[in-house]
């Protein structure tokens, strides 16, 4: 069967664009088909956004003869925490409804100016509070391969319309494992940039210690195009570091023969038997192909989990607080006397269940008392995880592990928070100590994709994506079957 | 504490959220038993990097003139007065 252009890869697709083989409308048309048969099961996209399709623009450059950046004409789907100017802007909740911002994010200006062709925003976990896209106030997004399941979360919108071909590559963010959860779910490679390698001007904020905006992509190479695209300093976030060359948007497998790849064993327990299979096996033909794999300890790792509970609510109980029905937010027609009673009631009715656990938690957190108890000790590991996760990469050049306990679970399989959390469990850690990571799939379990997780230096995320390269040409295509593949047949 | 962070919770859902922020908070003391100290690690990988705190002209006040209903000169007309930039 003959793959349809929306199935190509990014890099495939815009050489095709070059080549004349395909036109920009063609491009766009794929994508907007799929999208049409696809979203009334997935729900990925809270928005779509004609307005900003590049088409016309991209047509005319290349019958010019412009050289073009790699996304120029081809469409990419924007997480809706993203302001993006003239679109509705929810962040997955409802206190957001009817928020249209006046500027775009930065990332999201910048695509504009590769002449990337803006579909859509897409779903996500409320303000990025969830590991399954269950708890956005518009509903679930549901997984592209089986729908019965969830997508991972919380940029789960994100991941299923790139799995599902509705774009072809997606800005998500990742505060504490958002890109890389889903793209292990769905199959995809997600890049979680270091902290300061991505302006995160005009992203909503969650927790301003490890928000990163991020990719996800279906290869390494096409998440280095767009990676290309969004890094580099920002006078517009004091948090982005100068001191680093630009990416390359082209990407070569990296020669394995001096690498050497620290297998975290903490990151095995509690990880279904059958996933564990599918990583070591791949860490062992990395190893075949010349890469020195070794064990490697991190005893503080499986505390990531709780410090990342203190930290996180804490920080989005704070950001949070602007949120009152007032500046944002529709107000309450209610009877409350007084301007508290009124913010208490339109907070209370309009936040989601999650988010308002989560800010109960870091109110606590950080109340009198209780400070030095939680938030003081989340703190202070938080800062020996960062030491022993720096002193491993001094021996090591990657570190590696699974990226999730197990495949996508089925919708609401997940109710306890707890059970919830525990998805994050391999992937805080990075988040904590502000470096970068990739998910890459490593193969499947009865149908469904597994994630191997690459840790590396801050700074590397070349080096992360030409491993995920190098991943890529040992494992060979995923042979999956997706929902995309059956309304393709019908 | 629901008053504290600003929430009206519902009365039913009061035992719930008890129960649930306990359940975390149980796990969270298991950072105690996490031996170090975190005196002489630097708490984040990169450091920001803040511009010289000057005045700079963006453009952003043209922008707001010429997106306000009405003007008067270099102010903003109002129904009740004036504000200016």
């Amino acid at each position: 069967m003959t793959r349809a252009l929306c199935d190509w890869s990014l890099v495939e697709a815009a050489a095709g664009l070059r080549q004349g083989s395909v036109s920009p409308v063609e491009a766009e048309a794929a994508c907007a088909e799929r999208r049409r048969r696809v979203e009334p099961t997935l729900h990925a996209f809270l928005a779509e956004t004609p307005e900003r399709s590049t088409t016309a623009e991209v047509a005319a450059a290349l019958a010019r003869g412009e050289g073009l950046s790699p996304l120029a004409g081809l469409p990419i789907a924007i997480k809706d925490n993203l302001c993006l100017t003239g679109a509705p802007t929810t962040a997955g909740s409802r206190i957001l409804e009817g928020f249209v911002p006046a500027r775009d994010a930065t990332v999201v200006r910048r695509l504009t100016e590769a002449r990337a062709n803006l579909v859509g925003k897409t779903n996500l976990d409320e303000f990025g509070m969830g590991s399954s896209t269950e708890h956005s106030a518009y509903g679930p997004t549901r997984h592209p391969i089986d729908p019965t399941r969830v997508p991972g979360g919380s940029s789960g919108g994100s991941a299923a319309a790139v799995a599902a071909g509705a774009a072809f590559a997606a800005l998500g963010t990742d505060t504490g494992g958002s890109i890389r959860q889903p793209a292990a779910f769905c199959g995809l490679v997600g890049l979680k940039p270091t902290y300061g390698r991505v302006s995160r001007a005009g992203l909503i904020a969650l927790t301003s210690s490890t928000d990163v905006v991020g990719v996800l992509a279906r290869s390494a190479a096409d998440a280095a195009c767009v990676f290309a695209a969004i890094a580099g300093p920002d006078p517009d976030d004091a948090t982005t570091v100068a001191v680093v060359a630009a990416p390359s948007a082209s990407l070569r497998p990296l020669a394995l023969a001096p690498l050497k790849i620290g297998v975290v064993e903490e990151s095995f327990s509690d990880v279904a038997p059958e996933v564990v299979g599918v990583v070591r096996a791949q860490l062992e033909a990395l190893q075949r192909a010349g890469a020195q794999v070794e064990p490697c300890s991190l005893p503080a790792s499986p505390s990531g989990l709780w410090v990342y509970y203190i930290i996180t609510p804490a920080e989005a109980s704070t950001n949070l607080a602007r949120y009152d029905g007032l500046r944002y937010g529709p107000p309450l027609n209610g009877a409350e006397p007084t301007l508290a009673g009124r913010y208490a009631a339109t907070r209370g009715a309009l936040f989601g269940d999650e988010v308002k656990r989560r800010i109960l938690l870091g109110t606590f957190a950080l109340s009198e008392g209780y400070h030095d108890r939680y938030y003081a000790e989340a703190t202070r590991v938080r800062a020996v995880l960062r030491a022993e996760l720096t002193r491993a990469l001094s021996t090591f050049d990657v570190l590696a592990m699974p990226t999730t306990p197990d495949v996508a679970f089925a919708l609401g399989a997940k109710r306890d928070p707890l059970a919830m959390y525990r998805e994050d469990v391999n992937l805080v850690g990075a988040s904590l100590a502000g470096l970068p990571a990739v998910s890459v799939p490593a193969g499947l379990v009865q149908g469904l994709p597994v994630g191997l997780h690459l840790i590396g230096r801050p700074f590397e995320e070349e080096r992360l994506l030409a491993l995920a390269a190098a991943v890529e040409e040992q494992r060979g295509p995923l042979a999956v079957t997706t929902l995309a593949d059956a309304v393709n047949v019908e | 504490m629901a008053q504290l962070a600003r929430l009206a919770i519902n009365e039913s859902d009061i035992d719930r959220y008890r129960r649930e922020l306990s359940a975390i908070l149980v796990a969270v003391e298991r950072l105690r038993s996490v031996p170090g100290d975190s005196a002489s690690v630097q708490p984040a990988a990169t450091v920001s990097q803040t511009r010289v705190d000057q005045p700079v002209d963006r453009g952003e006040a043209n922008a707001i003139m010429a997106a306000a209903p009405q003007r008067s000169g270099a102010h903003i007309r109002l129904p009740g007065g004036t504000l200016s930039p």
